[in-house]
């Protein structure tokens, strides 16, 4: 058998990025898959984005992945949440056709040179020497490889749950994988269990439409992609309604027969996702809870049932759907269920999501306790490019916090201890007005590039609108709107104070009753003229700018105050055992999560600032011992990539 | 119905594959109201053991019109031929998604996923007054006036892939032991030699790579990715094909008379009949006639009175490639492509694999052995009593091509019998 440069196991939403990534880098790459016609499958919800996930899903396009790509392809609803609130929150989320989103994946895959899809059970991991030497499938086959990517979602030990009945299996019907769990353990490294749940889908054409409120898509839908927009096409729309006391009885009335209250389910689920009869439990007062009825594709009338997630039994499940207004006559067509399955807590990762003890091991997806696709297409992109990255020799590419919501990501999994599944907010960042749905390509495009996973053509793309962008900051700064009386009667129709002289466009943009367009109604013809007309991202970033630029320059110089903290190295070597002055439990934390700089150190709960002062003390000391200069954090990101750190705005 | 949930049908058919769809279909066609239930609706009427439809061609094109029309419309426009071996060739991926639609849409056909446990028919075997129980693992009970099974080799099935020995009727998938232990336990309607152990099936290899080696020599050539076998004009593909000298390797390699070949359409008349039932798609792909009952009219159309017209396939423009070559001797032999997503190859004929992945195809599935229980049924008598109906591959169908036409037959008979039994 032909060894392999990576060999990534799993073809869900992390396995594809990964494989895809360590391909485009220029490795000899297998996907191993249990079923090659489950490729990408959406298990759970049809929809792709949100807040804070839709921006991971953008940082992946920027930087060359393909999950935002391909929802634009599969699309069949997009909308951009949040446009009454601040560009923080601003977010796209797409509902997708699951079938044509596999198909569209599938697609990719196969037109990647370098990139072979291979049907088999992953069984064991070869390690030698604490590094990774192949991969055996259950059938007896053998992939020597020199990097190894893991994303096996929920299907380690996988095992659903539906009342009080369980079986073994990775999803509905489909066989779990049985065997790598002990070969992972045999390696050293240990493993968790946690839980998630999927709720019910129903036959659309028996809900009740007129007891709902419609939730159409964009007009013109702007898309995930940076390279493409989405092509046109008639949308369809998800259905809102709402839980009511009755739906809240027939809950409580059953939640004796909840696998959560029987232990059936040991495993521990998403509290940020949680499931209706969870949702009873923890907020009794609540009267009401959202439903969002979502269509699982254009060839199906089956639709998804966002926030009626269960793993009651089927009966109590449809007494609870025809308890909510809308669905008294829903017919359900599958039932929701819960799975447990193994996952390896992320402390023991780096943050370059390669195993501490097993070098060439690299892991993504829900096996590292995530939940939710666009996180996991943001682990397999990363761990797809380390995988590459490692089998050439270079040093790992690590996002920072402040540089995108992958960088907080994969932060928080390596230096927190997961009590749930994870998933992402915008409040887990602390830079969010740095880390835009808008900014996604001037922030991450020139790594995108430098890994080989952009072309010239699409970098040179983004560095245009960012020069545009400047420029017409520029004309905005030094164009005057006058305090004429017509300008003035069109202030005070909008809303806004009159002017007493004449003011800057871009200082009348700081106004938030004012739009982006209401100040170009301001201008004098020679200003509109210098102008041109704008793309409309690109009057969205200076509105963005004009508005937020107090805050953003705070952020920045925040930024780089603490950066000279959070870049500090903390050698390899480093005995944190010997560590006096601290306490027990910081001690045992630091030396179970191996903190790579001193920010690393001071995010892992349970480190006090003392206790940061005191490495601060010893580090210091050992500088001046060694004499050695300990490299930042950004000098070894940047060499791997040989790009300079791009800043934000 | 007025809009009501009625769970209590005609006909519950067990198993949504090739011989289940096709007899839930049949049932609904002749306007009785019809549940099929599969353990895994995502992959409803999936041809999964390869692209070799396992009929002649002239036998397919004869036979095709006698189908139940949503069963014909979901198969017909897949069905490509080589005329001179004449292989039947399909993707099977594009005929599971054309046929979950369409039984979506049949009016008095529900589709529901469950894994049944146990059948049991209440109150005799007699002509009045008998009633199915179906039971499915999460307690659900599903009643009806009688029951077709089309487990296809998920009874107690068990697979032997290289040195993996593994459960399940197809590979990845969860079989339907429990099911079957009931049939098997429950006896009454199952005569000494109703189980027989013995059907055993065999799918060949499946490689990867032809459109990649395309890939990667445009590569060379131009310096970027440029074409696939897709994007070959159909009309002069076999003679773009001659001059290809990857086409060249390929035939080498497989030796002996191989040539590529242009497959063929068996499109005619169901593409008419579809453009005439006008496609009502969710969708605007474009084209078509997608009327005011798109996006949101289309819901609660039951609850408004009855389900709309019959929608042509609504998917967004059909994603992939349509492929149409093969390489092919005269007896069948050679590579045949299916699942054009992917790019895979299904190896006809026992060729040898070594010279193939030698030039660059990878090996993407093994081939692998099925061991299952088999239901024994006289040709066309009801199996267990007579209200439980057998089918498919479970009762020897060999082939996809025979199980969609016992298949059919099957439900053809349920609804004749249904309709001279006077009692409800």
């Amino acid at each position: 058998m032909t060894g392999y440069d990576v060999v990534v196991v799993g073809a869900g939403h992390a396995g594809c990025e990964a494989a895809l990534a360590a391909a485009r880098m220029g490795c000899r790459t297998a996907l191993v898959t249990l079923n090659l016609d489950k490729i990408s499958l959406m298990p759970c919800n049809p929809a792709v984005g949100g807040v804070g996930k839709g921006q991971l899903t953008r940082e992946v396009d920027a930087l060359g992945g393909e999950q935002g790509r391909n929802t634009d392809k599969a699309y069949v609803q997009i909308k951009m949440l949040n446009t009454s609130k601040g560009p923080a929150v601003r977010a796209l989320r797409a509902q997708t056709d699951k079938r044509v989103y596999e198909d569209c994946m599938k697609r990719a895959l196969a037109q990647t040179p370098g990139l072979d899809v291979v049907q088999g059970e992953a069984a064991e991991v070869a390690v030698s020497r604490e590094t990774i030497s192949g991969l055996r499938l259950a059938d007896g086959r053998q992939f020597p490889c020199r990097a190894l990517v893991l994303a096996t979602g929920t299907f380690l030990n996988g095992r659903i749950v539906v009342g009080n009945w369980s079986s073994a299996a990775g999803r509905v019907g489909e066989l779990p994988a049985t065997k790598m769990s002990a070969s992972l353990q045999k390696a050293g490294l240990a493993l968790g269990r946690f839980q998630s749940a999927t709720p019910p889908r129903i036959d659309g054409r028996t809900i009740d439409p007129a007891r709902m409120a419609v939730q159409p898509g964009d007009d013109l839908p702007s898309g995930f992609s940076h390279w493409q927009r989405p092509a046109r096409r008639r949308q369809l729309s998800c259905y809102l309604t709402y839980t009511n006391a009755r739906t809240h009885e027939v809950v409580a009335e059953n939640l004796h027969l909840s696998p959560i209250r029987t232990g059936s389910v040991s495993g521990k689920g998403p509290r940020y996702c949680p499931s209706i009869d969870r949702k009873i439990m923890n907020f009794p007062d609540r009267d009401r809870h959202p439903v969002f009825v979502e269509p699982e594709g254009a060839g199906t009338w089956e639709m998804y049932l966002q926030g009626l997630t269960t793993s009651l039994p089927v009966a109590v499940q449809e007494k609870i759907i025809h308890a909510t207004p809308g669905l008294e006559h829903a017919r359900l067509v599958r039932p929701g269920y819960a799975v447990e399955y193994d996952f390896l807590p992320p402390y023991q990762l780096s943050h370059a999501l390669q195993a501490h003890g097993v070098s060439g091991l690299f892991a993504a997806g829900q096996l590292n306790g995530t939940s939710g696709y666009e996180e996991a297409a943001a682990q397999g992109l990363v761990a797809g490019i380390n995988a590459a990255l490692y089998v050439r020799g270079d040093p790992p590419f690590i996002l920072r916090r402040d540089q995108a919501y992958i960088g907080v990501l994969i932060d928080d999994l390596v230096t927190k201890e997961l009590d749930e599944p994870y998933r992402m907010f915008t409040s887990r960042a602390e830079y969010r007005l740095l880390l835009r749905h808008d900014n996604a390509a001037e922030r991450l495009a020139p790594f995108g590039r430098a890994l080989g996973l952009l072309s010239a053509e699409q970098l040179a793309k983004v560095e245009k609108r960012a020069r545009e962008v400047d420029r017409a900051t520029d004309v905005l700064r030094g164009a005057l709107v006058k305090g004429s009386a017509a300008n003035n009667a069109a202030l005070v129709g909008l809303g806004s104070a009159p002017l007493a002289g004449s003011q800057p466009a871009f200082q009348l943009l700081h106004r938030p009753e004012l739009s982006f367009e209401d100040v170009m109604g301001l201008l004098d013809d020679t200003d509109k003229g210098l102008l041109g007309s704008l793309d409309p991202e690109v009057a969205t970033q200076i509105a963005i700018r004009a508005q937020y630029d107090g805050y953003i320059q705070r952020q920045l110089a925040d930024i780089a105050r603490r950066r000279s903290t959070e870049m500090t190295m903390i050698p390899s070597t480093m005995d944190f055992g010997s560590l006096h002055g601290i306490t027990i439990e910081a001690r045992q934390k630091l030396a179970r999560f191996r903190p790579e700089t001193l920010g690393e150190a001071s995010r892992i709960s349970g480190i006090s600032p003392s206790d940061i002062s005191v490495l601060m003390v010893h580090l210091h000391r050992m500088r001046s011992q060694a004499g050695t200069r300990l490299a930042g954090r950004g000098e070894v990101a940047a060499a791997g990539v040989a790009v300079d750190v791009v800043e934000a705005e | 119905m007025n809009g009501s949930y009625d769970d209590s049908y005609d006909v519950v058919v067990v198993g949504g594959g090739v011989s289940g769809t096709a007899a839930a279909a049949a049932c609904a066609q002749a306007g009785k109201r019809a549940l099929l239930l599969s353990s895994s609706l995502d992959v409803t009427g999936l041809p999964s053991y390869g692209p070799v439809v396992g009929a002649a061609v002239g036998v397919v094109r004869r036979e095709l019109a006698a189908l139940p029309a949503s069963i014909r419309g979901s198969w017909g426009p897949e069905l490509l031929c080589d005329e001179r071996s004449g292989l039947v060739v399909m993707d099977p991926r594009n005929v599971s998604l054309r046929l979950k639609w369409a039984l979506e849409n049949m009016p008095g056909l529900d589709l529901r996923q469950a894994t049944v446990v146990a059948v049991e028919w209440k109150f005799g075997r007699g002509r009045v007054g008998g009633g199915i129980e179906v039971f499915g693992a999460l307690k659900e009970v599903f009643r009806a006036r009688a029951c077709v099974l089309a487990p296809g080799l998920g009874l107690r099935g068990s697979i032997r892939m290289g040195e993996q020995e593994l459960s399940g009727g197809r590979y990845g998938e969860v079989p339907a032991d429990e099911l079957c232990d009931q049939l098997e336990v429950a006896g009454v309607a199952l005569t000494q030699r109703s189980l027989l152990v013995g059907a055993v099936l065999w799918t060949p290899t499946r490689l990867l790579g032809l459109a990649k080696g395309r890939l990667s020599r445009a590569e060379d050539d131009a310096g970027s990715v440029a074409l696939g076998v897709d994007e070959i004009g159909e009309s002069d593909l076999e003679a773009d094909l001659a001059g290809d000298p990857w086409v060249g390797e390929v035939k080498k390699a497989l030796g002996g008379d191989v040539e590529p070949r242009a497959l063929a359409g068996l499109v005619g008349d169901c593409l008419r009949e579809k453009s005439e039932e006008g496609g009502a798609s969710r969708l605007a792909g474009g084209a078509g006639s997608v009327g005011e009952d798109g996006a949101d009219g289309a819901c609660g159309r039951r609850l408004s009175g009855g389900r709309g017209p019959v929608p042509d396939l609504a998917l967004i423009p059909p994603p992939g490639p349509s492929r149409r070559v093969a390489f092919l001797n005269r007896k069948g032999q050679g590579l045949v492509p299916t699942g054009q997503a992917l790019d895979e190859w299904y190896l006809a004929g026992g060729l040898e694999i070594d010279r193939l992945t030698r030039i660059g195809f990878a090996v993407s599935r093994l081939p692998y052995v099925v061991n299952s229980c088999g239901i024994a049924a006289e040709s066309d008598r009801p199996a267990m009593g007579e209200r439980v109906w057998v089918t498919g591959r479970c009762r020897g169908a060999n082939t996809y091509w025979e199980s969609v036409k016992d298949g059919a037959s099957v439900g053809r008979q349920v609804v004749a019998l249904l309709q001279e039994t006077t009692l409800r």
